[in-house]
């Protein structure tokens, strides 16, 4: 079926069509050019005076994974309704994750925190996502083998085939780091852990693992930078770490996560101070870096991650108070803490500073990613309020005079007058993530693309105007009408496929009878585990050898 | 005669996936990585079965009808058994659903003690290769493992530990009424220690534990049935260790509060935390129970134990009984799902009920409909989860010509009742 949208008003900036007027025309789940005069549509829509964009894409949002359920057990929609007024969120189950995403105009969701022996139960979690295309990015720097590998002074190679059977097993977009080296100190009872520090049984320092898994990502040519969550999350003058932490890379491909939670000094009576400056400047100065910034809201929501080191350092101020930490099968853990950020609390209320702050003083939107570290800083479904925040100085002002008075003193959003426009929305919602990825064929409209579009109707202020998509096509398909789901379908699990030399298997066969309680042979996740019951599909990218 | 290596296994919450098989006939003799489970399990074979409806052999098709009657004729219909693997669980979710109806898994409110306890507290938790890789220390709490995984102390406890952890004998204390293995004083990778104390004296134990390990003073009288020798050397053994671990089965104290004890043990555990390192692992979750409970979480944002109305879960862990609803008559209709049900058979309540079983569960009663289904990892393929709830096993069809999935088999009751076969939850 041929179906015309006709003359939205349309922001791609893939294209660098921004807010023209234009016709959109779609046949079997892709973008189409404009046929000749004379063909005529089997669908017409007309979206004059609506925005029309490609299905947004968030990069980094916990959807899958054992912790995941940990936290909605933590705070089931019983409890939660305890906490907050509405039942949904924050930790929507499979079913919700998918339905409030759809209805925002989102078409596409990434898990960042794959660990790799749960992949296949990570992806039947995320299979049961309706509408949402999706895919994850395998853990790796805390496993005993890498640390071993590098311990040994392993030549890159084999660190390269590892990263890249990994990648195959378990089924992942990406690679990710998670406080390099650090969930694997905890378990020697080691509490910090700092960029040159090196670890208690290892000997090697995060930069060395930093450093070893961006290269190989790199040389194995996946498009997706090294997804780095560094150390010192959550620490008083942690801005630190993370400006040694994107310069350990040497110019190389680096993604630094939530990097909001990453951006703190020291300074002023409490100790505790906005880095986002020379953050950003160091971002502005580094056209290797990008990131997210996991932005916080203020509300209860439960903190996931697997940085056991810090959650463990973190949970006495957690609330309500239960919280788990848990040591993972040798390669990762996780740790879950229900937080409430108060904006009557210095500190957090500084933290929302801080994200905003970060927003408005990286220069370029192609490499800054909006995100909440959903459910970290808040749930995903307060981005149509984050983008208002964005792109209406006057309501950030005025929310910023509501805060504790001293975070207001510290801040220095005040002083800050950008707005994005609609058009770098557009970049950091979808275009930006799309190419940080490596999908050509998602976040833009041009012929080939996916018929990922949604269409928003301006509405008296940006947060309304993106709460509710007017229509949301998936693939092609009309789900979303008004906010509304209006139509099931299930999205693809896009990841990333490479060679290795088959030697890498023998050694890991031998690592797994000796230390894993599982075989190598049963590892890998399978095809049927995805596409089995018909929910989606899989989809294999090639990577971009460099040699 | 071909042999099937690394098979992985369904039979017990401990995942064994190191299994050779040989094929015999229809069935399978465990040649290696065998327990006595494992060799019962695989050794089951059926002749072709039929549906029955009323006792009378049907073909699947009008038992799918008759069973689309009967449920569709109740009002509130539950759902017990639920030992399946991922697919059956979705699948269950989705016509429970479309029903209206309740869900408690075979292992009841023991199965849920520990989604209590961290409802309460929290914890601090492990894995089982964690376990064998680090723990130096490993407290067993009502259980001796091998009761509740039979190869628990081979493929854990006795297993070497990664070299960075030593290799001074594992120091296993086991607290409750279980005795140690047969030959525990001869075993060179584990020096054993039995603390015995009753069932029911296990949450005192902890609680004097507790009070040992904060140097707290102790009621000579409270101690007075308690192993308090053997607690006062492992509350000494505890700084000691560089990773220690508390283990424990599934259902912690038999129709009791376990939650209660399990919070009493992760509260403990956290705490532990402050100084060294430590973890808690239940060996539980067979019979599908921990699939059970990782598939319904993230469908529902419950382990177990709902209600549907109107499509929205209900949770009601501690009145959501399937045995006392049954016996009260507060359900008029039973659906069994089963597959891994193992030695548990399907109660035969005076309500009209439908039973998904392989051929050779035995049955209390005939029920109104019955529907021979398979084995997961035997008969067909699937997702089975492990106790420790991390690491899912690619369970395989080991033969053809067995009795169907039991999600297919409660997809199409769905579509016959008008429903759309996902988990719209
Ligand atoms: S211990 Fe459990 S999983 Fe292992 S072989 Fe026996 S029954 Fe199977
Ligand atoms: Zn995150």
């Amino acid at each position: 079926m041929l179906t015309l949208l006709k003359a939205g008003r349309v922001y791609d900036p893939v294209q660098g069509i921004d807010g023209e007027v234009r016709d959109i025309w779609f046949r079997d789940g892709r973008i189409v050019a404009e046929p000749g005069s004379g063909t005529v549509a089997d669908e017409t829509v007309d979206v004059s005076g609506s925005i029309v964009m490609a299905g947004g894409i968030d990069l980094h949002s916990h959807v899958g994974g054992g912790k995941v359920n940990i936290a909605r057990t933590l705070l089931p929609p019983a409890l939660r309704a305890e906490v907050e007024e509405r039942l949904r969120g924050p930790v929507p189950t499979a079913w919700e994750t998918g339905y409030e995403y759809a209805r925002m105009g989102y078409t596409a969701c990434f898990e960042p925190a794959l660990l790799p022996v749960n992949a296949r139960l990570a992806h039947q979690e995320m299979a049961d996502i309706p509408m949402m295309d999706k895919g994850g990015y395998a853990m790796l720097g805390n496993d005993d083998y890498l640390l071993g590998l590098l311990a040994a002074g392993t030549d890159q190679a084999r660190v390269n085939d590892y990263v890249a059977w990994m990648l195959r097993a378990t089924r992942c977009l990406a690679i990710k780091v998670v406080n390099p080296g650090g969930i694997s100190a905890f378990k020697f009872n080691q509490r910090r852990m700092d960029v040159d520090e090196s670890h208690p049984h290892y000997g090697v320092t995060p930069r060395q693992i930093l450093v070893a898994l961006s290269r190989a990502v790199h040389e194995l040519g996946v498009p997706k930078p090294l997804h780095v969550h560094a150390s010192n999350l959550g620490v008083p003058g942690n801005m630190n770490t993370t400006l040694e932490t994107m310069a350990a890379v040497e110019g190389l491909p680096v993604h630094i996560t939530h990097i909001q939670f990453h951006s703190y000094g020291t300074e002023g009576d409490r100790g505790f101070s906005s880095g986002a400056a020379p953050i950003a400047e160091f971002v502005n100065a580094n056209s290797n870096v990008s990131v997210d910034v996991g932005q916080v809201m203020f509300g209860q929501t439960c903190t996931i991650s697997a940085d056991t080191m810090m959650q463990y350092l973190g949970h006495p101020y957690g609330s309500p108070k239960r919280w788990l930490c848990a040591d993972l099968e040798c390669e990762a853990g996780c740790g879950v803490v229900p937080f409430k950020y108060r904006d009557q609390s210095f500190v957090n209320a500084l933290q929302w500073s801080v994200g905003l702050e970060l927003f408005l003083g990286v220069n370029d939107p192609w490499r800054i990613v909006l995100t909440t570290d959903h459910p970290n800083g808040a749930s995903f479904t307060s981005y149509p309020h984050l983008i208002r925040l964005l792109m209406d100085r006057s309501f950030r002002n005025e929310r910023l005079d509501t805060l504790h008075p001293e975070a207001r003193a510290a801040s220095h959003l005040a002083s800050m007058n950008r707005e994005y426009s609609l058009y770098e929305i557009a970049i950091v919602t979808r275009a930006g993530p799309a190419r940080l990825l490596g999908l050509e064929d998602r976040g833009n409209l041009a012929p080939g693309a996916a018929a990922d579009i949604a269409v928003y109707t301006p509405r008296e202020d940006w947060e309304l105007t993106f709460r509710d998509a007017t229509l949301m096509f998936k693939d092609g398909r009309l789900v979303v009408r008004d906010g509304q789901v209006v139509d099931l379908t299930w999205g693809s699990t896009h990841w990333r496929q490479t060679d290795y030399d088959a030697g890498i298997e023998r050694l890991l066969d031998d690592h797994f009878q000796r230390h894993y309680s599982m075989n190598v042979a049963n590892y890998p996740v399978r095809d049927e585990d995805i596409e089995g019951d018909g929910r989606g599909r899989l989809v294999a990218h090639a990577c971009r050898r460099q040699n | 005669m071909s042999s099937l290596q690394n098979v992985p296994c369904p039979f017990c919450g401990l995942g064994c996936d190191d299994l050779m098989l040989h094929a015999r006939g229809a069935a399978f003799t465990v040649v290696s990585g065998a327990c006595p489970r494992s060799l019962a399990g695989f050794a089951r074979a059926f002749d072709k079965p039929d549906a029955r409806v009323r006792g009378q052999p049907a073909s699947t098709a009008s038992a799918l009808a008759e069973a689309v009657t009967v449920l569709g004729g109740a009002r509130q219909p539950i759902f017990t058994g639920l030992a399946t693997d991922v697919a059956g669980v979705r699948s269950v979710l989705a016509l429970a659903r479309q029903c209206d109806g309740m869900l408690d898994h075979l292992h009841g409110a023991g199965g849920l003690q520990g989604v209590l306890a961290l409802q309460s507290s929290g914890g601090m938790t492990t894995t089982l290769a964690e376990v064998r890789n680090r723990a130096d220390l490993v407290i067993l709490v009502g259980s001796s493992g091998e009761d509740v995984a039979p190869r628990f102390r081979e493929r854990v406890l006795s297993h070497p530990r990664h070299e960075h952890a030593g290799t001074s004998p594992r120091r296993v204390f086991v607290l409750g009424p279980q005795g140690l293995p047969a030959d525990a004083d001869s075993d060179p990778a584990v020096e054993w220690r039995h603390l015995a104390c009753t069932a029911a004296d296990l949450p005192y134990a902890v609680g004097a534990l507790r009070c040992l390990v904060d140097g707290r003073s102790l009621d000579p009288r409270a101690g007075e049935n308690l192993p308090m020798d053997g607690l006062g050397a492992l509350a000494a053994r505890i700084p000691e260790a560089s990773y220690g671990a508390i283990v424990w089965g599934g259902e912690l104290i038999p129709g009791g509060h376990g939650d209660l004890l399990l919070e009493a043990i992760q509260t403990l555990l956290q705490d532990l935390n402050a100084e060294s390192r430590w973890g808690g692992l239940a060996i539980g979750g067979g019979e599908g129970g921990a699939t059970m409970e990782e598939a319904c979480t993230w469908n529902t944002g419950y382990a177990g134990r709902i209600r549907f109305r109107s499509g929205e879960a209900i949770y009601e862990p501690r009145l959501l009984d399937a045995a006392r609803m049954l016996e009260r008559g507060e359900a008029d209709c039973m659906v069994w799902v089963g597959g891994l049900e193992g030695d548990h058979s399907p109660p035969a309540p005076d309500v009209p009920s439908i039973v998904l079983a392989p051929p050779d569960v035995p049955l209390g009663r005939e029920p109104e409909v019955y529907l021979p289904v398979g084995i997961p990892g035997i008969d067909h393929s699937g997702t089975g989860v492990r106790c420790d709830h991390v690491v899912s096993l690619p369970l395989r069809q080991l033969r053809k010509d067995g009795p169907p999935p039991a999600s297919q088999m409660l997809d199409r009751i769905n579509e016959g009742l008008g429903g759309r076969g996902v988990s719209a939850c």
